[in-house]
């Protein structure tokens, strides 16, 4: 009972620091004074931060760590609305569930079978592995999200061509009618839904401004085309025109790419091509290695 | 009977574990964090298995009956083959392998299908444009001697009705990115006048339209290539497998743990040099669009 001593102080301490947490993230701040904040945070205006928010802010390695990891730009490229620490959190619980998990069901292997499936030491690595798969799916995320944005802006071109010509309707009213109307639903989190605020927070005095900023922010290179063609229509360009020979354009950077991977792909096909024989191989020799070996054996 | 009994210390770390990382997710939660896989639309199994459906030219019923067959075949060949492991291998390789076998002819034919629709739009626009037709009577009168290919895909504007409601179905039907697109634009351009839409024909419709079959083609020759490889591989395997397994000492030894395991690294060597060749080969995809969505925002455009 005594070994087991560290463990329980361990234990304790930790849920008083899972306790102070919930205290200072205001979990159980009165209703009213949670759905004041909500508000202000609704209209814009900044909370007062809490101690821990503070400590996290001018911890500078921490500042630096999240610098390089740069969570809140792939948070935003992403669509997500989760804050950094939110993310954190999340992974860190995940980790810490796929750690104990794993000890479990090393532990119910070695008390059946007398000994371990695999060394303890792999829990622990397989939960701290959760923290970079984490990120990893995050930064995919945030270029999966990024292309289908210039995808789907890109294909719509076509379709606001005729609807600011012929309708009469706003750019920006276009797209974001267009964008409900997308199959995937990464340019409507972005610019119908306004998640662009987050790294491209305004105020916009005009449609182009707001567009270059997202573009530039978001690294979306359509929606900063489209704010050139944008741009081009306040000095008589016919709306029609700018957007068709953007879509024109477009296409002709899709065809120009398409072909510059069919010739590549020529080349880089013939790696797994080649590799393709090691399943072969592998099918022959292993039988035949088991018999020769069984053989030797047994002569 | 033999007890199963876990050391208290494990399970007081395991324990605390969870604790920590229920109270974390708890935090997260509070801090707003998201969870993806909810977010995320069912899974688009369904639609995969209509869009070749409808790509090949195959009635539903016709495609389903086709795939539970092949499926059962393959789980049939796997219990005559022995090997405990090919049964699964060869169901998934019926469900994966099937799509991909039939692929490529469906990527040609919705090429086609896709030519033949801006042929007809062509067709529109000279009945329009040159004999003074209204839309809905050059639509109707487009539709009533279509080629095969756009057969199943112009039936709803032979059908009668309100004309926007058979444009939004005609393209879901098609469940083509370029179709959807042009139909799209029809819904928007066709109630300002004839001449305007004889204008975003010829302008936007009908240009940026050829444009984008130019990147599908190119697409279509990357895809071509490979398949190819692939399909070349994939032979090659089976005719050897099959052939090992014909051998009554290969199939004996394929048929314990240590053979199966070898069989098992193989297939997941094999299916992981496929995805390999798939993501050197990537082609371009198109986004589609929601039809009927469209339709309903384009009655009250101002809303």
């Amino acid at each position: 009972m005594l070994e087991a001593l560290p463990y329980i102080a361990g234990a304790l301490g930790a849920l008083a620091v899972w306790w102070l947490l919930l205290s200072r993230l205001g979990v159980f701040l009165p209703e009213d004074v949670r759905a004041w904040r909500r508000l202000a945070a609704l209209r814009g205006h900044p909370l007062p931060e809490t101690r821990f928010e503070q400590t996290v802010k001018h911890a500078r390695w921490l500042r630096r760590a999240q610098h390089e990891l740069d969570l809140d730009r792939l948070l935003a490229r992403a669509c997500r609305d989760d804050t950094e620490l939110a993310f954190v959190g999340k992974s860190a619980a995940l980790a810490l569930v796929v750690f104990a998990l794993c000890l479990l069901i090393d532990a119910a292997a070695r008390a059946a079978q007398g000994t371990w499936l695999a060394p303890p030491w792999l829990a622990i690595v397989l939960g701290f592995a959760v923290l970079p798969i984490s990120l990893l799916e995050l930064r995919g995320a945030a270029r999966r999200s990024g292309l289908a944005v210039s995808a789907t802006l890109a294909d719509m071109l076509m379709q606001v061509a005729v609807i600011t010509d012929t309708r009469g309707l706003q750019l920006h009213d276009a797209v974001r009618m267009l964008a409900r109307c997308a199959h995937d639903p990464s340019l409507a989190r972005l610019v119908d839904q306004e998640s662009y605020r987050r790294l491209a927070p305004g105020p916009h005095r005009s449609t182009v401004e707001m567009y270059r900023a997202i573009g530039s922010a978001y690294g979306i290179d359509t929606l900063s085309q489209l704010a050139d063609a944008a741009a081009s229509t306040n000095v008589g360009i016919p709306e029609r025109q700018a957007f068709t020979h953007l879509a024109l354009g477009v296409y002709a950077h899709r065809l120009g790419h398409a072909r510059m991977r069919a010739a590549r792909a020529k080349v880089l096909v013939t790696l797994p091509v080649a590799a393709m024989l090691i399943p072969l191989l592998l099918l022959i020799a292993a039988p035949t290695f088991q018999a020769v070996s069984g053989g030797l054996g047994g002569g | 009977m033999s007890v199963v009994v876990i050391p208290d210390s494990v399970l007081l770390v395991a324990g605390v574990s969870i604790v920590l990382g229920c109270g974390l997710a708890l935090c997260a939660l509070v801090l707003g964090a998201e969870i993806p896989a909810l977010r995320r639309r069912l899974p688009p199994f369904l639609e995969t298995e209509r869009d070749l459906a409808v790509a090949l030219g195959w009635p539903w019923r016709v495609w389903v009956v086709v795939r539970s067959t092949s499926v059962a075949a393959a789980a049939l060949l796997g219990l005559i083959s022995g090997v405990w492991l090919l049964v699964p291998a060869l169901l998934i390789a019926a469900v994966v392998g099937g799509r991909f076998a039939v692929a490529g002819r469906a990527a040609r034919r919705q090429l086609r299908m896709e030519r033949a629709f801006l042929a007809q739009l062509v067709a529109l626009r000279e009945r329009m444009a040159l004999a003074h037709q209204s839309l809905d009577t050059a639509l109707l009168e487009v539709s009533s001697e279509p080629p095969s290919e756009l057969v199943q895909v112009l039936a709803p504007l032979r059908e009668g009705g309100s004309m926007a409601q058979n444009i939004a179905r005609c393209g879901a039907r098609s469940r083509s990115a370029l179709v959807e697109s042009c139909c799209a634009v029809l819904l928007w351009a066709r109630t300002r006048s004839l001449d305007a839409l004889i204008d975003a024909i010829d302008s936007v419709l009908l240009p940026v339209g050829e444009a984008q079959l130019a990147v599908e083609e190119e697409s279509l020759v990357t895809l071509t290539q490979q398949r190819a490889v692939i399909f070349a591989m994939a032979a090659l395997l089976s005719v050897m497998l099959a052939t090992l397994l014909r051998v009554e000492s290969f199939r004996a030894y394929y048929a314990t743990p240590a053979g199966a395991l070898v069989l098992l690294v193989a297939l997941v060597l094999f299916c992981a040099l496929t995805v390999a060749v798939g993501r050197v080969v990537r082609t371009s995809r198109w986004t589609r669009w929601d039809l009927e969505a469209m339709l309903s925002q384009e009655s009250r455009p101002h809303a």
